[in-house]
C-alpha cells in the first residue's frame, strides 16, 4: 500500500515539473509565435501586392463570397492619407484535385490582379504544385474580369493549363474568378471614397508591413 | 449529409491512413502475417480510435482551450490514450470476456500506433465538429482495417514464393505496400471535397 | 574509440529504420524534399537525446510499475518543447512537417530506446546513444529524402540539377514511391549485409585452413 502511494506521488512529482518546464517554454516562444502565423498572411500579401512601402498600413475585414455562404478574409492596403492603395483577398475553391486550394489575390484600385500566391493545397506533387511557379503565375498579372476569361483554353477560356494538371488549372481560375468578383461587388462602388470606417473592420495589423 | 459522406469516402479510400497518410506502418507491418490476425487489429483500431478521439475532442474543447493550455495537446491526449487502452482491457475482460478473446491481445499494440493519436490531433487540426469527427475517426479506422486486411491476404500468399534473400521479410512487405498504394492511387479524384 | 564504435552501432550496425525497422511513419512521410528531412532528422534527434538524457538520470527514481507512464510524459514534454521551438523560430519547417512532429511520441525509435537502453544504462552510454540513433535516423531518412527529391522533382535541396528538358519520375515523390524505394533501401542493406558475412565467412575459413596447413606442414618438417 505504501508503495503505491510513493509510485503514484513520484508520477505526479515527473507531471508537475512537466508541466513546469512546457509552461517556461511556452511563456518565451508565445511572441514569436504570434509573430510568425501574423507575418505568413503579411508575408502573402506583400508577394501580391508589388510596391508597398513602409508608411502603408493594413487592414482587414472578413466579407462573404459571392453566391456563397462562407466567409474569407480580405486586407486593404491603405496608403498614409487614408486612400486605398490595394485589396487583398484570401480566395479559395474546392475544385482542386486533392480538395481546397486556398490562395491570396492582390489587385490595385482598378481591380487588376498583381500577383497571386497560393497559400493551402494538396495538389499532386510536382503536377499540380507546379502552380506554385512563376511561370504560371505571371499569366494573370494585370488580368481584370472584363480582359481575361478565367478558364483553361480547352473549355474555351484564357488560361494556359499546366501540362498534365487541368484540374488545378480549372480550379485556380475558379478561386480567382470568385475572389475578384467578391472583391468588387463588396468595395468597387465605394473605391474612390473608401474611408476606414466605411467599411466592416475588424481589427487592423498596423506598422508591420515592411 | 452530402459533405459527411464525401468526408467519410475520403478518410477510407482516398486519403488512407496507411497508405497515403503514412501512419500506423508498425503494425502494418508487424501484424499482418495472417488475415485473421489482421482483421481483429483492425477491429480493435476502430474501436479505440473512435472512443480515443470523441474523448480528446472533449478534453480540447472542455478543458485545453477554455483554459488556454492549447500546449499541453500532445502530452494530454497521449496521457489519454494510453488510460483509455488500460481501462478498456479491463473494461472488457469483465463485461464482454467475449469481445475480450477476439480482441484483447492487440489491445497493448495499440498505445504505441500512431494512427490514434494522429486521428485525435488531426480532429482538432482541421477543426471539425462532432458529428464530423465521429464520421471522421470511424471511416478512418476502416480505412485501416481495409488496408490491413488486403495487405494480410497479399502476405499470406508471399510465404509461399521465391523470394529473393535480400528482399526477404520487411522489404518486400514494404514494395508491396508501396504497390497497393499504387492502387489506392486510383481513387485520387474520386470526388470533390 | 568505445564513442566511435557507439556512433557507427546506431548509424549502421544496428540502424534504427534500416535494422531495427523502427519510425517507418516519419521516414516515409516526411522525405519529399532533403530540406524537410533533415528538419524531421534532427527534431528526432533533440527529442532521443533529451528524453535518453532524463530517463536515464531517473532511472533509479523510477518505479517499475510507473515507468510507461513516466517515460512518456518525458517523451511528450521534449516533443512539446521542439513543437514549440519550431513554430517559433523555424515557422515554414513547422508547416510542412505538420502533424508528424506531435507524433515523434509515438516514434518508436524514441520509446523504444527508453525502454531497452536509457532505462539501464548511465547517463553518458545514454547520451551517445541518443546521438547516435539520431543520426542514424536522420542519414536514412536524407538519403531517401535526397532520391526522392532528385527523382521525382530533378532537384536537392531546391537547386534544380538537369535543367528544363528533365522530365521527373512524379511516382518518387508520391506515397507509393515512397514505401518502394524505402523497400529497395532495406533490401540493398540487407544484401550488403549478407555479402559481408560471407566474406567473414570466407576469411575464417581460410585462417582456418592456413593454420591447419602450417600445423601439418610443422609436422611434417
Amino acid at each position: 500500500m505504501k508503495d503505491n502511494i510513493m509510485q503514484v506521488v513520484k508520477l505526479f512529482i515527473v507531471c508537475v515539473i512537466a508541466a513546469a518546464v512546457l509552461a517556461w517554454v511556452y511563456g518565451f516562444t508565445k511572441e514569436p509565435i504570434e509573430k510568425s502565423k501574423k507575418s505568413e498572411t503579411l508575408d502573402a500579401i506583400k508577394i501580391v501586392v508589388s510596391g508597398m512601402t513602409d508608411q502603408m498600413t493594413i487592414k482587414d475585414s472578413v466579407i462573404s463570397l459571392k453566391d456563397d455562404t462562407a466567409k474569407v478574409q480580405s486586407f486593404i492596403v491603405m496608403n498614409p492619407d487614408s486612400t486605398v492603395y490595394a485589396y487583398t483577398i484570401k480566395t479559395y475553391t474546392s475544385l482542386g484535385y486533392g480538395g481546397n486550394i486556398t490562395m491570396m489575390v492582390g489587385v490595385d484600385t482598378s481591380f487588376e490582379i498583381t500577383g497571386i500566391q497560393p497559400l493551402e493545397y494538396s495538389e499532386t506533387p510536382g503536377l499540380g504544385t507546379k502552380m506554385t511557379r512563376e511561370e504560371f503565375k505571371s499569366q494573370f498579372l494585370g488580368k481584370s474580369l472584363d480582359n481575361f476569361k478565367f478558364k483553361a483554353q480547352k473549355d474555351g477560356g484564357d488560361i494556359v493549363a499546366i501540362t498534365a494538371a487541368t484540374i488545378t488549372s480549372r480550379a485556380v481560375g475558379d478561386a480567382l474568378e470568385r475572389g475578384l468578383n467578391t472583391l468588387i461587388s463588396n468595395f468597387k462602388t465605394q473605391s474612390d471614397t473608401i474611408k476606414s470606417d466605411s467599411v466592416a473592420i475588424d481589427s487592423a495589423i498596423t506598422g508591420e508591413a515592411k | 449529409m452530402v459533405k459527411l459522406i464525401i468526408l467519410a469516402i475520403d478518410s477510407m479510400l482516398i486519403s488512407n491512413i496507411v497508405l497515403m497518410r503514412f501512419l500506423g506502418i508498425c503494425p502494418y507491418i508487424g501484424v499482418s502475417k495472417k488475415q485473421e490476425t489482421a482483421a481483429g487489429m483492425g477491429f480493435a483500431v476502430i474501436f479505440v480510435m473512435v472512443m480515443a478521439t470523441l474523448i480528446s475532442f472533449f478534453i480540447q474543447k472542455g478543458i485545453l482551450d477554455p483554459l488556454n493550455l492549447g500546449y499541453l495537446q500532445t502530452i494530454v491526449f497521449i496521457l489519454v490514450i494510453a488510460a483509455l487502452v488500460q481501462m478498456l482491457e479491463v473494461t472488457m475482460k469483465k463485461i464482454a470476456p467475449a469481445l475480450f478473446d477476439a480482441l484483447g491481445i492487440y489491445l497493448p499494440l495499440i498505445t504505441t500506433n500512431c494512427t490514434i493519436l494522429g486521428v485525435a490531433i488531426l480532429t482538432i487540426q482541421k477543426n471539425f465538429n462532432l458529428v464530423e469527427a465521429l464520421v471522421f475517426s470511424f471511416s478512418t479506422g476502416i480505412g485501416y482495417l481495409i488496408a490491413i486486411y488486403i495487405f494480410a491476404g497479399i502476405r499470406e500468399r508471399l510465404e509461399w514464393s521465391d523470394i529473393p534473400k535480400p528482399f526477404q521479410g520487411a522489404a518486400i512487405g514494404i514494395i508491396t505496400a508501396g504497390l497497393l498504394s499504387l492502387a489506392f492511387f486510383g481513387f485520387t479524384g474520386l470526388v470533390k471535397l | 574509440m568505445n564513442v566511435l564504435k557507439k556512433l557507427f552501432n546506431g548509424i549502421w550496425t544496428s540502424n534504427p529504420v534500416l535494422i531495427l525497422l523502427l519510425g517507418f511513419c516519419p521516414t516515409l512521410a516526411v522525405s519529399t524534399t532533403l530540406k524537410d528531412a533533415i528538419g524531421m532528422g534532427f527534431s528526432a534527434l533533440f527529442v532521443l537525446v533529451g528524453s535518453n538524457l532524463v530517463i536515464s538520470a531517473l532511472r533509479k527514481f523510477t518505479p517499475q510499475k510507473m515507468r510507461i507512464p513516466i517515460f512518456i510524459i518525458v517523451i511528450a514534454t521534449f516533443v512539446t518543447i521542439v513543437d514549440l521551438l519550431l513554430y517559433a523560430y523555424f515557422f515554414p519547417l513547422h508547416k510542412s512537417l505538420g502533424v508528424f512532429i506531435p507524433l515523434i511520441v509515438v516514434n518508436c525509435i524514441v520509446f523504444g530506446r527508453a525502454e531497452a537502453f536509457a532505462s539501464k544504462n548511465s547517463i553518458i552510454d545514454s547520451l551517445w546513444d541518443g546521438i547516435g540513433m539520431g543520426l542514424g535516423f536522420t542519414l536514412t531518412i536524407s538519403v531517401l529524402a535526397s532520391i526522392r527529391e532528385i527523382l521525382g522533382n530533378g532537384t536537392l535541396l531546391g537547386i534544380e540539377l538537369f535543367g528544363k528538358s528533365y522530365s521527373p519520375v512524379i511516382v518518387a515523390i508520391l506515397p507509393p514511391g515512397a514505401f518502394m524505394t524505402l523497400g529497395l533501401m532495406l533490401a540493398g542493406m540487407n544484401k550488403i549485409n549478407i555479402n559481408m558475412e560471407a566474406k567473414r565467412k570466407a576469411r575464417e575459413k581460410a585462417e582456418k585452413e592456413k593454420s591447419k596447413q602450417l600445423k601439418a606442414s610443422v609436422a611434417n618438417g
